[in-house]
């Protein structure tokens, strides 16, 4: 039962919500007599549109002034019962639900005599607009991805997805934050136990805010804390989100956040990106087969080199030895210690370019990958194969992004095991990760699916991409790859 | 989840086997057919040997060995868990002192072989901490790299090589000797039977198709390495000490000159499997001797205690008396034909005493 605490007396109502609110600078008080009885409409400055606020509920409410009004009724019933100011209306009887919807750009109306307020939806803070997906570029589908705005998100879902089964839940997370939060799923085909997982994460979490999708990742993620991966992908595309609410999955947006939460996510996934779907499936199939090429190369093929070159050289060929001979003889250090080395400056580089101003950043690779990358070799302090093999690295880390933050540990793992112990360190990291991402089974759903365990029917849409007439006889759903449900 | 499918088990079965196989052949043999006809036979031996493990599964509820005998009573959980552990840290001992003496002394001699042991060990460690399920998803993609291993390198041997059809010959001082020895020999090398025993209550399948999968997979994947690795060898096979890995020397391509490198990692990787495997069940087993015992303890144990007696013999220079012994394939008798036998037997006398009772 909310508290009354809202007064007959205007003034003290408003002193109240003031003391409420801290004082707070941005609270703006608009002062009035209508049909004899004093009326304040109460706003926080930036949070509504002024010119809303003008038109839709000043304006009509000096003309109302103008009119008259049956003396029986009070202004603020007439208001709340029957005027049609906006669309979102609310009684608020407390000063805390009333600073509530004043921080969500709502207006509330008070007036002498009653003890309640009037809240009206006139959101119209700044925000940005609609821009195309910037982390995850398409050529040939939809540009658009998400924004700042909880329900500007929301909107961008269900203009693509018309169903009726498709729900939209809006919960508050962040103790003092009180983040919206809308939680997505379609009813018939997401499990009951997800959404009830979440909820209950959501309830509880004790946060005091909640500004970045990564706060709420490790209470959502069971291997958060075990594995280098997360089986909670994260995506700016609201056409991925259809496709993944589709299957099965739920999704959770949150206000300020320009991403959505896929739950559960697969490894697989990585590797694809919503343009194999525009495509014809030979060149998504080929072009999958690349990005997983890429994975490998992006993780391990600095190791391998480092591991071959010296301590498995037999490898090699003889001219391919001859070459990579004659150019490490000439560098000063050892193999393993120029790699890491380049791979630190190059992952110094990547930072500064993502850090510094757009304008700028451009300027970051050409002075470090052209010309300190060609003093470096010119002077003999790296050999230019090692070069050619920290750029085709560097090149392959740029197809799988959202992987890049695992990679990038991975890598330098990989070329120490390589460097300390050749193949043999590098067998024994490659299996103790293997082991590590298949031990992921959040919600009961395998990372590694459908790989391991092995199911054959999907595992082609991770070969090759299934043709829209597979797709139109069974589409990708989560249960069948959730193990709970195959038992 | 802790069930482990049916493709998994096979995979963790197969890929222990798989291990062994790149390992060596046993060459106290005349010649390569002895050992293929021995294959055979050794396999029929443990379609039987698999029988009672498949029968006490269906029969008890699908309860491993230790648990059934629990059913009986606590002194024979007890000896049930005490055999089964030993067992285990015998096959542990094995997988960890042949790893460590082929890789010292064939492959690669940069390596101390204590950081060797304890590096392989805390690999498998990790492994045998994980869930059955996890275990058996790891050997699925494992044992899928070492069928890609395997065909690149049979590919790649095809064209440098020429096959000599004529090693298949049965030329022996005493076949029939040679026939028995293989039979023990291939016995003691598919002590992974074991794992049937407990991997099955966490089995999510049946039980006959996944031994009927191991072992006629097994057979057909070790009678083909063993003829591709004699046809491109010939008798040096038999001599060799580790075939598999002088067949991936032999392997060229334009891009690759040789393959055994890659043999080691492949090596490696079945090791760790075939290791994490034996701690995880090793670890069962002492659960029924010491049922508070901590799981991460009891798997670090498993590791430790075979792993310090193999690098004491192999410090000893002794190792090769211990890896070609093959006196130990009685102990895969009898952990998968006289002990479960055993408990069953004390298990149903129980049981009919008991209904004796209730009838009285």
């Amino acid at each position: 039962m909310e508290k009354n605490d809202i007064t007959l007396s205007l003034q003290e109502t408003l002193s109240g919500l003031i003391k409420a609110m801290s004082g707070t600078a941005e609270l703006n008080i608009t002062k009035g007599v209508i049909c004899g009885t004093p009326l304040a409409a109460v706003s926080l400055e930036g949070m509504v549109s002024a010119e809303q606020l003008g038109e839709l509920v000043l304006r009509p409410l000096s003309e109302l002034s103008a009119a008259g009004l049956d003396a029986k009724i009070h202004v603020l019933d007439h208001i709340t019962e029957n005027m049609l100011l906006t669309a979102d209306r609310q009684k608020v009887f407390s000063f805390d639900t009333a600073a509530e919807f004043l921080f969500s750009g709502f207006a509330v109306l008070f007036a002498q005599g009653r003890c309640y307020g009037c809240a009206l939806g006139l959101q119209g803070f700044e925000k940005r607009p609609v821009s195309s997906a910037e982390s995850e570029p398409t050529l040939m589908c939809s540009q658009e991805s998400f924004t700042e705005t909880v329900r500007v998100n929301m909107a961008l879902v269900r203009r693509r997805l018309k169903s009726k089964k498709l729900k939209m839940e809006l919960l508050k997370a962040g103790e003092r934050s009180d983040t919206d939060v809308c939680l997505m799923y379609m009813t018939d085909r997401a499990p009951g136990d997800i959404i009830v997982r979440i909820k209950r994460e959501l309830s509880e979490l004790e946060l005091d805010t909640l500004l970045t999708v990564g706060a709420l990742q490790p209470f959502i993620d069971d291997s958060y804390q075990s594995s280098v991966f997360t089986a909670v992908a994260v995506s700016e595309r609201p056409d991925l989100i259809c496709s993944r609410l589709n299957e099965g999955r739920v999704c959770v947006l949150i206000d300020g956040v320009p991403f959505a939460m896929i739950v559960p996510s697969l490894f697989a996934e990585n590797f694809s990106t919503m343009d194999d779907y525009s495509s014809k499936p030979f060149y998504s199939a080929f072009i999958r087969w690349v990005r997983y090429l890429s994975f490998f190369l992006s993780v391990a093929f600095p190791g391998v080199y480092v591991a071959l070159a010296d301590f498995h050289p037999e490898v090699f060929t003889l001219k391919l030895l001859l070459n990579l001979s004659v150019a490490e003889e000439a560098t000063p250090y050892p193999l393993v210690a120029e790699v890491i080395m380049l791979m630190i400056f190059f992952e110094i580089m990547r930072e500064a370019g993502l850090r510094l101003p757009k304008s700028v950043g451009s300027a970051v690779s050409i002075v470090g990958g052209l010309i300190i990358g060609d003093a470096a070799v010119k002077s003999g302090i790296v050999s230019a194969p090692l070069l050619i093999v920290v750029g085709i690295t560097a090149t392959a880390s740029f197809v799988t992004p959202p992987i890049e933050q695992p990679v990038a540990v991975l890598r330098l793992i990989f070329i120490i095991a390589g460097g300390c112990a050749g193949l043999y360190g590098l067998a024994v990291c490659f299996t103790v990760l293997t082991a590590n991402i298949c031990a992921m089974n959040d919600f009961s759903v395998s990372y590694m699916s459908p790989a391991a365990p092995l199911d054959a029917s999907a595992l082609k849409d991770m070969i090759y991409r299934k043709t829209y007439r597979e797709y139109e006889k069974a589409h990708t759903k989560l249960s069948d790859i959730r193990e709970g449900d195959n038992e | 989840m802790n069930k482990i499918s049916q493709l998994q088990l096979f995979a963790v079965m197969l890929c222990g086997h798989a291990f062994s196989l790149m390992t060596f052949f046993p060459y106290t043999f005349d010649n390569p057919t002895e050992y293929m006809i021995g294959v055979l036979i050794s396999t029929a031996i443990e379609v039987l040997l698999a029988v009672p493990a498949v029968i006490i599964y269906k029969r008890f509820s699908g309860l491993d060995p230790c648990s059934l005998a629990g059913e009986s009573s606590k002194g024979l959980r007890t000896a049930a868990g005490i055999f089964y552990t030993l067992t285990f840290f015998y096959f542990a001992y094995r997988v960890t002192g042949n790893f460590v003496y082929f890789l010292d002394s064939v492959l690669s001699g940069y390596f101390p072989r204590a950081l060797v042991v304890v590096s392989v060990c805390a690999a498998a460690v990790y492994l045998g901490l994980m869930k059955a399920s996890v275990i058996g998803k790891t050997s699925g993609i494992m044992l899928a790299l070492f069928a890609l291993f395997t065909v690149l390198v049979i590919a790649s041997s095809f064209s440098k090589t020429e096959s000599d059809f004529l090693s298949f010959h049965l030329a022996s001082e005493n076949i029939t000797h040679g026939i028995s020895e293989a039979v023990r020999c291939e016995l003691l090398r598919n002590l992974d039977m074991v794992f049937l025993l407990f991997f099955l209550p966490k089995l999510r399948g049946s039980p006959v198709r996944v031994s009927a999968l191991y072992l006629g997979v097994k057979l057909v994947m070790v009678e083909l390495s063993v003829g591709f690795v004699t046809v491109m060898l010939g008798d040096f096979a038999m001599t060799s000490k580790l075939p598999f890995s002088s067949m991936a020397s032999y392997s060229t391509s334009s891009m690759i000159e040789r393959f055994d490198a890659a043999f080691m990692a492949v090596w490696v990787i079945l090791a760790i499997v075939r290791l994490g495997a034996v701690l995880h069940c090793s670890a069962d087993c002492i659960k029924a001797v010491f049922p508070k015992a901590d799981r991460t303890l009891s798997v670090i144990i498993s590791a430790a205690i075979p792993a310090a007696a193999a690098v004491h013999k192999l410090t000893a220079y002794d190792w090769e008396s211990t890896a070609y012994d093959m006196s130990g394939w009685l102990l895969t008798v009898t952990a998968m034909l006289f002990v479960p036998l055993v408990i069953a037997a004390f298990v149903l006398l129980r049981e009919r005493r008991e209904a004796d009772v209730r009838g009285a």
